[in-house]
C-alpha cells in the first residue's frame, strides 16, 4: 500500500462545491413544490387552551395548516434504535401539552416561502402557561439511565470496598461546569418529501445515517422500506444533529402526503436554536489523589447533565475517564435531570468533550500542586489498558503525541510559574491538554462497477458531512486497484445503494474504507485479473457493459482482544489583556495518532475543524435560557456566537503512529472528534499560567477574567 | 414582474416585493448556489457581488436590484476553467461540507478587488498606506473575511487559499506525518 494513502489528495467533492453545483437538501428542485413554515410555542411549560387558525387559513396562497386538532396522519415507530430512531420520542402535534419553548405546534403550508411565513405569524395561541423548571441548579438529578446498556455508576479499588477516604500526598477537588452548546451547522435543518401516489416517496434531506432514516421514516409513514428513498448527497454540516429524524421532519413527510403535493420544510436559525438539539450544561466534580512522584491513587468523576421532558439523553462525561490515566481507585457516575427544555444530543465528542474539559483541567491543578511538569505527570500515569474492560490497548502512542507535541511547541522553554511570561502589556500564557477518542467501527457495504471508460465507479448510501468521505473512499479504491484518483467515481447518499453505516461517533471511514477495499478486491477477481488495467482489458474484450461486485466489511473479534482508542496532545498559547480581559489564543500545536492517515489533507482539515470548535467551547459558545419564559435567550448566529477568522490562529497539525491492522485492514481510525477532546482545557491551562485565575467554568467570558 | 441582470443574462419574474435577493435566486430561478445560513446576514453564506461589490444577498430584496449586475457562485468557473479563487479554495482545503463556500469564494474575490483598489481596515496599522496583495498580512485577511463564518471551521484553509490568490505562498493545507505509516 502507500501509492496514494497517505497523501494530501484535494477533495473529490471539491469542485462541485466551489463552482456551487453541490446540491443540498432543500434545494433539490422539484416541479410543483409548495412550502412549509413551523409554528412554534413561545411558552416552555403548560398548554395550548385555545388555537385560532382561521385568519391564516383565509391568506392568499395558504393550502394547509396543521395543528394538535387535525394532525397529519403519523404512525409510532419501534423508536429503538435498532429498527428506528427519531430524536424527540414525543411524536409532532400528538396533542396540545407544551413541554419547552420553540417546541412545533403547528404547520402552515402555502404557494411561497413569503406567505407560508407570513400566515404563520397570524396564528393565534392561548396558552395556560405553568412556570418551567429551567434551573439546572435547582434541578432534582437522579442517576442516568444509560442509552446503550453501559453501567451509569462505576467503582473499583477502595471506592468498590466502600472505603471512600482515598487521599494522598496531593489532592485536587473541584467543580467544572459546562453551557448548553448549539451545534449550528451552517446549513440549517431543511426538507423536501416528494410523494407518489400515496405509497411511495423521495424525501430529500441531510441525513448523517441515510439507511437509519429510511428505515425510520417508513415506521412513521406506515409503509415498506423499499417505498421511503432517502436523497443526501450532500450535507451541510450536522456534528450530531443530523443523525435521525426531528419532529419537523417526520411534520413534513406526513404533511406532503395528505396536501398531494411536494413539500419543502426548512426550520428558521430562530427555531432551531430550540428545537433541533444541543450539547447540555454539565457540571462535574472530579477528585483526583496522587502519591509525591504523581502517580494518580484516585480518580472520583461525578457528571450531571439536563435532558428534556420529550426524551432521555445524558452527556456520557465519564466514559472516557477509565481510558486515559490509570489509578487503582476509581468512582464514575452520571447524574440525570430533567428541564423544560428541547432534546440535548450528541454534539462532537458527546461526553468525552466535556468530560475531558474537567479531567484535564483537574490533571493541570495537580501538576501545580505537586510542581511537576503536566506533560510528565501525563506521561507516568498513562495506562496501557482499558480499565473497565481490561484490555490491553492496540496501536497507542499517546506517549509519542505528548513529546512530540512538547517539542514542537517548544514547551521545555515554559516558565514553571504564573504570571511569569509577558509580551509588551500582554500576559501569556501556555497550556496543554490530553485528546482521546474511542475508535469505533460498524458495519458497512459498497459497491463498485467497472466501466469500459476506464472508470472505476464505487456506490453507497454513506455520506460525506465535510468529512472528506468521498475522498478517501476513492483514494482507497484507487489504491487496491492501481488506478489516478481522478478515475474513481463516488456516488454517496442514497438510500438505493448498499448500506454505507453513519457519519457519527467518528466511524464512517474507519468502517467503509474496509468494504470499498473489499469491493474492488472482489471486482479484481470477477474480471480475472491482478489489477484494474487488466481488468479493463479483459472487460472490452468480453463485450460486457460492466465489472461489478458489492462486499460489505465488518468488525470481528478484535474487539475481544483490544481496546481501540485514538489518542492525541493539544499545547497552546494564549494572550490576556488584563485591562479589558481580552482573551486571544494566538498559537497552537496538536499531535494526533489516528493509526493510519488516508488523506494528510482532509485529516488535517478534521483536527482543525474540532480545535477551532473547542476553542469557541472555551471562549464563547453559551446558550442561555430566559428563567421566566424559558426561552434560549440566543436565538440565531449574532447571538449565539461561534469563532470567526479573526478569533483563530494557525493550527498546526501532526500525526503519530502507526497502522492499526488489529483494527481493521486499512489500519485507520476515526478523526472526526478526538481533535476537539481536551481543547477547551488547553485553553483554560493557558489562561492560568497567563493570569494565575484557574477558570473551571466555561465559557471563558471577559467577566471571569476581570 | 422585475428585470434582473443575473450572471450577464436578463431574467424576468414574477415576485412579491418582500423576496430577498436570495430567495429570488435559489426558489425562482434554480440558482442554489448562494446559501441561506441564518437570512438575517449574520453569517455571510449568501454573499454575491453586486456591481461588483459584495453584498448579503439575505439582506437585500429582489426587487431593489433591477439595473445591477449580479454575480452568483455560478457563474465564476468558465466552463472547465475554475477561477484562480475556486481552485485555490480545493488547493488549500478552504472548506469541508461546502455550504458555506459560495459566500467564501466571493467575499473572498471583492477582498482581493478592494486590496487592489487601496481599502483599509480595522487591523490596518497606517490610514494612509493600505496594504498591497503582496503586503496583504494574515490579520488583514481574517478581519476582512470574518463576515464569513465556518462551522466546519476551515479558517486556516480559507486564509491560504486567499494568500494563494493574491499571489503570495501559504504554508501547506496538510498535516506533517511523523512517521513512516508504511505498513
Amino acid at each position: 500500500m502507500n501509492q496514494v494513502i497517505g497523501k494530501s489528495v484535494n477533495r473529490k467533492d471539491g469542485r462541485a462545491k466551489v463552482t456551487g453545483q453541490a446540491t443540498y437538501g432543500a434545494e433539490h428542485q422539484i416541479p410543483n413544490l409548495v412550502h412549509g413554515y413551523l409554528v412554534t410555542a413561545t411558552i416552555a411549560n403548560g398548554s395550548i387552551r385555545n388555537i385560532d387558525t382561521q385568519q391564516a387559513a383565509a391568506t392568499p396562497g395558504v393550502i394547509a395548516v396543521f395543528t394538535h386538532k387535525n394532525p397529519p396522519k403519523i404512525f409510532k415507530p419501534t423508536n429503538n434504535w435498532m429498527t428506528s430512531k427519531i430524536y424527540e420520542a414525543r411524536l409532532p402535534l400528538s396533542d396540545n401539552k407544551i413541554h419547552y419553548a420553540g417546541q412545533i405546534v403547528g404547520l402552515v403550508v402555502a404557494d411561497t416561502f413569503e406567505r407560508a411565513r407570513d400566515a404563520a405569524h397570524q396564528i393565534k395561541i392561548e396558552y395556560e402557561t405553568h412556570s418551567p423548571q429551567i434551573n439546572a441548579q435547582k434541578a432534582n438529578y437522579q442517576q442516568a439511565t444509560s442509552i446503550f446498556g453501559e453501567d451509569m455508576e462505576y467503582l473499583a479499588g477502595e471506592f468498590e470496598t466502600g472505603d471512600i477516604s482515598v487521599s494522598g500526598a496531593a489532592t485536587v477537588e473541584a467543580i467544572y461546569t459546562t453551557e448548553t452548546e448549539i451545534h449550528s451547522p451552517m446549513e440549517p435543518h431543511a426538507l423536501v418529501a416528494h410523494w407518489d401516489n400515496n405509497d411511495s416517496v423521495t424525501i430529500y434531506e441531510p441525513t448523517q445515517w441515510v439507511k437509519g432514516s429510511q428505515r425510520t421514516y417508513a415506521e412513521l409513514c406506515g409503509v415498506p422500506q423499499e417505498q421511503v428513498r432517502i436523497v443526501s448527497p450532500y450535507i451541510g454540516g450536522a456534528f450530531g444533529c443530523k443523525a435521525f429524524p426531528w419532529s419537523h421532519g417526520v411534520l413534513c413527510v406526513a404533511a406532503a402526503r395528505e396536501i398531494k403535493r411536494p413539500l419543502k420544510v426548512v426550520v428558521s436559525r430562530r427555531q432551531m436554536t430550540a428545537n433541533t438539539g444541543h450539547r447540555s450544561q454539565t457540571e462535574q466534580t472530579i477528585r483526583l489523589a496522587a502519591n509525591k512522584d504523581g502517580k494518580l491513587r484516585a480518580i472520583k468523576h461525578i457528571a450531571k447533565s439536563c435532558t428534556s421532558p420529550v426524551e432521555v439523553f445524558p452527556e456520557p462525561c465519564t466514559g472516557i475517564t477509565p481510558v486515559i490515566y490509570a489509578t487503582p481507585n476509581m468512582h464514575l457516575k452520571q447524574e440525570i435531570a430533567v428541564l423544560n427544555v428541547g432534546t440535548p444530543t450528541f454534539m462532537r465528542a458527546p461526553g468525552e468533550n466535556p468530560g475531558m474539559f474537567a479531567l484535564e483541567s483537574a490533571m493541570d491543578e495537580l501538576a501545580w500542586e505537586l510542581n511537576i511538569d503536566p506533560v510528565e505527570l501525563r506521561l507516568r500515569n498513562e495506562t496501557k489498558e482499558h480499565q473497565r474492560t481490561k484490555l490491553p490497548f492496540s496501536a497507542k502512542h499517546f506517549a509519542e503525541c505528548l513529546k512530540i507535541g512538547a517539542e514542537k511547541f517548544g514547551w521545555s522553554d515554559r516558565q514553571m510559574q504564573p504570571r511569569s511570561q509577558q509580551q509588551g502589556e500582554l500576559l501569556v500564557g501556555w497550556g496543554m491538554a490530553a485528546a482521546a477518542f474511542p475508535a469505533l467501527r460498524n458495519r458497512a457495504e459498497a459497491k463498485i462497477r467497472l466501466l469500459p471508460d476506464g472508470i472505476a465507479h464505487v456506490l453507497t448510501s454513506a455520506n460525506d458531512v465535510g468529512t472528506g468521505a468521498y475522498t478517501v473512499i476513492a483514494m482507497t479504491a484507487a489504491e487496491t486497484l492501481g488506478l489516478p484518483v481522478e478515475n474513481i467515481r463516488v456516488e454517496l447518499g442514497d438510500s438505493i445503494m448498499p448500506n454505507g453505516g453513519m457519519a457519527g461517533g467518528s466511524q464512517m471511514t474507519a468502517t467503509l474504507t474496509p468494504a470499498v477495499l473489499t469491493a474492488c478486491q472482489k471486482v479484481l477477481e470477477t474480471a480475472k485479473a491482478q489489477n484494474a488495467k487488466e481488468a479493463f482489458a479483459n472487460l472490452r474484450e468480453s463485450g460486457l457493459t460492466a465489472y461489478e461486485a458489492t462486499a460489505s466489511s465488518a468488525p470481528g473479534e478484535e474487539g475481544k482482544k483490544f481496546a481501540f482508542n485514538s489518542w492525541g496532545a493539544h499545547f497552546c498559547e494564549v494572550t490576556v489583556d488584563e485591562e479589558i480581559a481580552r482573551l486571544r489564543v494566538t498559537r497552537w500545536v496538536s499531535v494526533i495518532n489516528i493509526g493510519r492517515v488516508l488523506n494528510s489533507k482532509t485529516a488535517a482539515s478534521q483536527i482543525r475543524g474540532g480545535v477551532i470548535m473547542g476553542i469557541g467551547q472555551a471562549l464563547m459558545e453559551e446558550c442561555h435560557f430566559d428563567p421566566n419564559i424559558g426561552y434560549p435567550v440566543v436565538y440565531d448566529l449574532a447571538t449565539y456566537h461561534f469563532p470567526a477568522h479573526a478569533d483563530i490562529p494557525r493550527i498546526e497539525v501532526s500525526f503519530v503512529g502507526e497502522p492499526d491492522l488489529n483494527f481493521n485492514p486499512m489500519g485507520a481510525r476515526g478523526c472526526g472528534e478526538i481533535g476537539i477532546t481536551g481543547v477547551a482545557a488547553a485553553v483554560t491551562n493557558a489562561v492560568y499560567h497567563a493570569t494565575g485565575k484557574r477558570i473551571r467554568s466555561l465559557p471563558i467570558t471577559p467577566d471571569k477574567l476581570l | 414582474m422585475i428585470k434582473l441582470k443575473i450572471n450577464g443574462q436578463f431574467k424576468t419574474l414574477d415576485v412579491e416585493p418582500r423576496v430577498t435577493l436570495l430567495d429570488a435566486l435559489r426558489e425562482n430561478l434554480g440558482l442554489t448556489g448562494s446559501k441561506k445560513g441564518c437570512d438575517h446576514g449574520q453569517c455571510g453564506a449568501c454573499t454575491v457581488l453586486i456591481d461588483g461589490q459584495r453584498a448579503y444577498s439575505c439582506l437585500t430584496l429582489a426587487v431593489m436590484q433591477e439595473d445591477k449586475e449580479i454575480t452568483t457562485i455560478e457563474d465564476l468557473a468558465k466552463g472547465d476553467d475554475l477561477h484562480p479563487v475556486q481552485t485555490a479554495f480545493l488547493k488549500n482545503d478552504g472548506f469541508q461540507c461546502g455550504y458555506c463556500t459560495p459566500g467564501q469564494i466571493c467575499a473572498s474575490l471583492a477582498l482581493l478587488d478592494e486590496v487592489k483598489n487601496g481599502s483599509v481596515s480595522y487591523v490596518t496599522a497606517d490610514l494612509n498606506n493600505p496594504p498591497t496583495l503582496a503586503s496583504l498580512s494574515e490579520t488583514e485577511i481574517k478581519e476582512r473575511m470574518s463576515g464569513n463564518l465556518c462551522r466546519c471551521s476551515a479558517y486556516n484553509g480559507i486564509v491560504a487559499a486567499v494568500q494563494q490568490a493574491a499571489g503570495q505562498t501559504p504554508p501547506s493545507p496538510a498535516a506533517s506525518i511523523e512517521h513512516s505509516q508504511a505498513g
